[in-house]
């Protein structure tokens, strides 16, 4: 018998082998042999529930949920993506409505193209009854506006996203700082909000740049705030602007709720791009290139005396120069807005605060057509569940959602390892800016995605010296309308902004 | 005569039929080409004309109950009179034009003195081609984000230590031009580095030491041996690069997102934003056109080049 084999019959029997493989692949996994039936505590053995999130939301908080699924039985078949990327996988997969996963972890923004179109499930009403859940408890902005859409529930409570200021207060409480800043601008530094009108942060901004004020033998500067175009640029220009631009009359902010027509291109949003780019160079060179993480580092690293952001928590981490350091307040305000009915500019007696719910957070929701519906749910609501939801909040694994969140300072100081004058600040400014009447949210209308990268190219040249702020927003409210052409329109996109503000 | 033909008719049969194996030739040819042409089909073609067909409609992915209509040449027109593709297209025309050069220039500079060195040549070919080794979001981190850093980035920081201005590499649109340019130069020069020492050690070394015969110098032999035997490798490495040039995404995306303003943005990166993540189909589909049809000029400029000046064989 030879032992040799033709290039003939090893190309047949290769094929024959791969062809057998891959029946066996597309084979259903065959069920293990029961020698019982499942003990009762263990209601989902033999499921598998496919979650899509990000890093963040599983990786460090295994200790969180390891119990939970040994408990139950059920299997966790879990996809992590950065946050860039999890947004395009599930815009496409909404576009092409194709299953991506059981449990998705989605950004506000997307509530829209999701819920709006029936893409994922509304929480069942045993869980809207569910004293576990406790959704009394929910902030209501959230409950009532960011996690349902037309009046309906789609997103279990899990992270809530806000803007709010971030100050140094230990700057603020230097004797020496106070008298210089009192005899140079006329009034005196506030330790407790800090910069209350953006007039009074463009001083604060230009008075702590261009010493060293941290002594790390480097010039520091006053503010930095994420300017990137693909970047955050997008919720750093929508929150600059707030104070200038939402009229506490009109509920309309980024698109007039009548007609649809969209006001980025107001003189309330010209004038907060202009007072932007001239407040660059009380910031850190080469802002126009710093997103959201550069903004922290720097903040960190006491380069910068002022931020705007989401990340109190992140102030406080290990390694953190300004821990111990920093409080917080809502977003500057101003004595004038803009009315965009009139068309004028009106001047307040009081502050016109508009807090930003900038990105709103990332929503937990339950896919329509997930295989084990009962278990999908099971799970977000232990994710999300009140004592679980308090529990992430405090180890800093999303922003708080919950009044309960924002209630006690003692979690905050003693496990996100605030300072009692911090954590007081911190839930102040969160609290403030949750239960605003001017609060103006997070845009979610369908097709968000072009519409950002419209409004943040039109911030970037105008950032950048490439055009006018007034010019650019012409072009950036130019590519709005025609974004809305194609999606339909503007009286379909006025309803959906209207469905989104909660109007209709 | 009779002994030839003979001796060919078992020969001729074979190429037909092999009966031990029961499948003709022809139809076995046909059987190992198959799956190469499904693959070919389902991955090139179908996609190919998927996408023209798409750029005659006003498909937007998130316009999700809307019907798709054949809207004719009207995306191409809009396409076409954008001022916005205007732009990325002229970024990505200057940002060809000075790559592609540069890394030429580097390529061969580097490839002849490795050719020529005597000295830890293994370790310097190594060290080389480095660069091509790393994720090009690698090189962005560790260039773009850590050595380029404005404020306290270490080369600013020796820079401005000699008395040199700061310089905004990513923060000034035209600066930020030529930083894409310089990243893409550190990783890719490698390429042109492989591609050139490969051309140069394949070279005939006899039109070498016939000139050296002839008292040519070192520059002479360069000039009248070495470069025009290097045509066609050139021209391979041309191509090749130029052609991935044209597409270039990642180092954008990840270094300056296309700004500031729209300084840095490349064809590619259009086709993303609107196509990929703003579902905008047919604006992407017919965008991407623009660029094919970018890269056929391009291939067609590089080929005419060819036939004029470079010598195709030895």
């Amino acid at each position: 018998m030879s032992a040799r084999v033709s290039r003939r019959d090893f190309l047949r029997w290769s094929g024959s082998a791969f062809g057998v493989a891959m029946l066996a692949a597309c084979q259903q996994p065959v069920a293990p042999v029961e020698s019982g039936s499942a003990p009762p505590s263990r209601p989902f053995e033999g499921q598998t529930v496919s979650a899509a999130g990000m890093p963040w939301m599983w990786e460090n908080t295994k200790p969180l949920y390891e119990e939970f699924l040994e408990e139950t039985g059920m299997e966790l078949n879990v996809a992590t993506f950065q946050q860039q990327e999890i947004t395009d996988k599930l815009m496409q997969a909404v576009a092409t409505n194709t299953y991506f996963a059981d449990l998705l972890a989605i950004p506000n923004n997307a509530a829209a193209d999701i819920w709006g179109n029936d893409l994922a499930l509304p929480v069942p009403e045993d869980l809207l009854n569910d004293p576990e859940m406790a959704w009394d408890d929910v902030l209501p902005v959230y409950r009532e506006k960011v996690l349902a859409w037309k009046g309906v529930i789609y997103g279990m409570p899990h992270d809530g996203d806000t803007h709010h200021m971030m100050f140094l207060h230990s700057l603020m409480d230097d004797p020496d700082n106070q008298a210089n800043f009192t005899g140079e601008y006329g009034y005196d530094l506030n330790p407790d909000r800090g910069p209350q009108t953006w007039q009074e942060h463009r001083d604060y901004a230009e008075f702590f740049t261009g010493w060293d004020w941290s002594g790390d033998g480097d010039p520091n500067y006053g503010f930095a705030h994420m300017m990137k175009r693909g970047d955050t640029a997008f919720w750093g220009f929508a929150s600059r602007c707030t104070a200038y631009g939402k009229h506490p009359d009109d509920p309309g902010y980024f698109f007039d709720v009548e007609t649809g027509a969209p006001r980025i291109n107001s003189p309330a949003f010209v004038r907060g791009l202009t007072e932007w780019k001239d407040e660059m160079q009380f910031g850190p060179p080469g802002m126009i290139s710093m997103g959201w993480g550069d903004v922290i580092e720097a903040s960190q690293a006491l380069r910068v005396a002022m931020n705007v952001g989401w990340d109190g928590v992140a102030m406080h981490r290990e390694g953190s120069l300004a821990a111990g350091k920093s409080s917080y307040s809502v977003l500057p305000g101003s004595y004038e807005v803009y009315n965009a009915g009139s068309g004028q500019w009106e001047s307040r007696s009081e502050i016109n605060f508009a807090p930003s719910l900038a990105f709103g957070g990332w929503e937990i929701s339950i896919a329509k057509g997930a295989e084990n519906e009962d278990a999908a749910w099971a799970l977000a609501k232990h994710f999300t569940n009140k004592e679980m939801g308090n529990t992430f909040a405090f180890q800093g694994f999303k922003n708080p959602i919950r009044i309960s969140d924002i209630a006690d300072i003692e979690p905050w100081v003693e496990i996100a390892g605030f300072t009692e004058r911090s954590a007081t600040t911190y839930l102040r400014a969160l609290n403030e800016t949750m239960t605003h009447p001017n609060l103006v949210l997070n845009l979610r209308i369908p097709g968000w995605t072009q519409y950002r990268d419209a409004l943040e190219l039109a911030v970037s040249k105008a950032l950048a010296g490439e055009a006018s702020p007034e010019n650019s927003l012409n072009e950036a409210a130019e590519a709005w309308s025609a974004i809305t052409d194609r999606l339909g329109g503007p009286e379909k996109q006025r309803d959906n902004y209207r469905t989104h503000l909660g109007l209709d | 005569m009779q002994q030839n033909s003979t001796a060919k008719q078992p020969m001729a049969e074979s190429h037909k039929k092999r009966p031990s194996q029961g499948i003709p030739d022809v139809i076995f040819k046909w059987i190992l080409i198959l799956p190469a042409t499904i693959a070919v089909i389902a991955l090139l073609i179908f996609p190919f004309m998927f996408t023209l067909a798409a750029s005659f409609t006003d498909w937007h992915l998130f316009n999700l109950n809307a019907p798709i209509n054949f809207i004719g040449f009207k995306m191409w027109a809009s396409v076409l009179t954008s001022s916005y593709i205007h732009t990325t297209t002229w970024n990505t025309i200057f940002f060809v034009g000075l790559a592609l050069p540069l890394e030429f220039l580097l390529g061969m500079t580097v490839a002849l003195a490795l050719n020529a060195a005597t000295f830890g040549r293994t370790f310097f070919r190594v060290f080389f081609l480095m660069p091509l080794m790393f994720n090009p979001i690698a090189v962005v981190f560790l260039i773009g984000k850590l050595m380029l850093q404005e404020d306290i980035g270490p080369i600013n920081d020796v820079l401005m230590g000699l008395g040199f201005p700061r310089i905004m590499w990513l923060s000034d649109p035209s600066m930020a031009k030529i930083t894409i340019v310089l990243v893409d130069v550190w990783q890719h020069t490698a390429f042109m580095i492989l591609m050139f020492l490969a051309g140069l050690q394949s070279l005939p070394q006899e039109p070498f030491e016939a000139a050296v015969v002839d008292g040519a110098t070192a520059v002479q032999r360069f000039r009248f041996i070495s470069l025009p035997l290097l045509g066609p490798v050139a021209l391979t490495a041309v191509l090749i690069r130029g052609l991935d040039a044209f597409k270039v995404v990642d180092i954008i995306y990840s270094l300056t997102g296309g700004g500031p303003g729209q300084a840095t943005e490349s064809v590619t990166l259009t086709v993303f934003r609107t196509g990929v993540k703003g579902g905008d189909i047919a604006f992407g589909s017919a965008a991407s056109y623009l660029l094919l049809i970018l890269m056929a000029v391009f291939t067609a400029l590089v080929l005419f080049a060819t036939r004029k000046w470079v010598r195709v064989s030895y």
